[in-house]
């Protein structure tokens, strides 16, 4: 499948690229967080993404408040990676709407199980299933 | 995971449709064993061994440590230190010009990029100055900085006289 990729830091963008592409995958690379919302916005957007959360411009979580604000627009799964690592940073990622969130560094075989998982949701919205709503933190 | 120790729970967990089960509280050795059997014992092999690993004396183990992380991949491995090479010098360079506008905000991003890069090294102590100089400007808590940054470029310089010597074409 298409999936986009968005990371600013050199060697962590071209190993995604490699593993992605190795996967069978067509992989969209971006460095930043605008030119990922601008990728995402194209007409034949992919429809998983794997986006970095602190990036030049736009940070990881904005691009994925970004696209759950499109009330119309394509349905697109999101992997949020950082090498963050507060525990509150997972509430966040949740909150902007990321549907999986992924410490790095990350085991390859770790991320190909999260791709597997994207995909069988990306398929399942695209034979018309309801859309999965990211589970937010509760507030309780 | 769960508070009921009690018998006849760990059934009803597995009933349920659990994989596993592990009682509160949490005893580290048994969570890690039973994150093992879910992972083919990869689990435990992530945990930090604590120990400040170096480039420095044995570059062959290091070189086998990242080729593990990369699956294997010895093209892809080249091309990580070639990659390196680069990055490396260009990312310190971003960081010490930070450094130098006492901007905290640049410096918070330019360690926190460059944290991410020496994190493909496996270099416990690098990856952890980086993390301090990333933390000391998100706090805008400057003091601290020249002195991580002094070691980070002394260390930062070690491993850019070592990289070459990792590469299969130098061998």
């Amino acid at each position: 499948m298409r999936i986009l990729i968005a990371e600013d830091e050199a060697i962590s963008r071209r190993l995604l690229q490699v593993r992605l592409g190795k996967l069978g995958h067509e992989v969209v690379v971006t460095c930043d967080g605008d030119e990922a919302w601008a990728a995402l916005q194209a007409p034949d957007a992919p429809s998983l993404a794997v986006i970095d959360w602190m990036m030049p411009g736009m940070h990881g979580p904005d691009v994925c408040r970004r696209v759950r604000a499109r009330a119309d627009g394509p349905y697109v799964y999101l992997i949020l990676l950082t090498a963050k690592s507060r525990p509150e940073d997972e509430t966040e990622a949740r909150e902007a709407g990321a549907d999986d969130y992924l410490e790095k560094p990350f085991d390859a075989a770790d991320l190909e199980r999260r791709l597997a998982e994207g995909q069988r949701v990306v398929d399942a919205v695209a034979g018309g299933a309801e859309r999965p709503i990211p589970a937010r933190a509760s507030t309780g | 995971m769960t508070a009921l120790a009690a018998a006849g729970i760990r059934e009803k967990c597995l009933e349920s449709g659990m994989d596993d089960y592990v009682a509160k509280p949490i005893d580290v050795a048994k969570l890690m064993a039973a994150l093992d059997r879910h992972t083919a014992g990869r689990a435990s092999s992530l945990v930090p061994s604590g120990k400040d690993n170096t480039l420095t004396d044995t570059p062959e183990v290091q070189r086998d440590a990242m080729l593990a992380r990369l699956g294997g991949d010895e093209s892809l491995f080249e091309e990580v230190v070639d990659l390196m090479q680069i990055e490396l010098p260009r990312l310190m360079d971003t960081l010490r010009e930070a450094v130098e506008s006492g901007d905290a905000f640049r410096i918070e991003r330019a360690a926190h990029t460059l944290k991410s890069c020496v994190g493909h090294l496996g270099v416990n102590r690098l990856q952890a100055l980086a993390k301090e100089i990333e933390y000391m400007g998100r706090d805008k808590a400057l003091a601290g900085v020249p002195d991580a940054l002094a070691e980070l470029t002394d260390r930062t310089e070690r491993v850019l006289d070592l990289l070459p010597s990792l590469s299969m074409k130098a061998a």
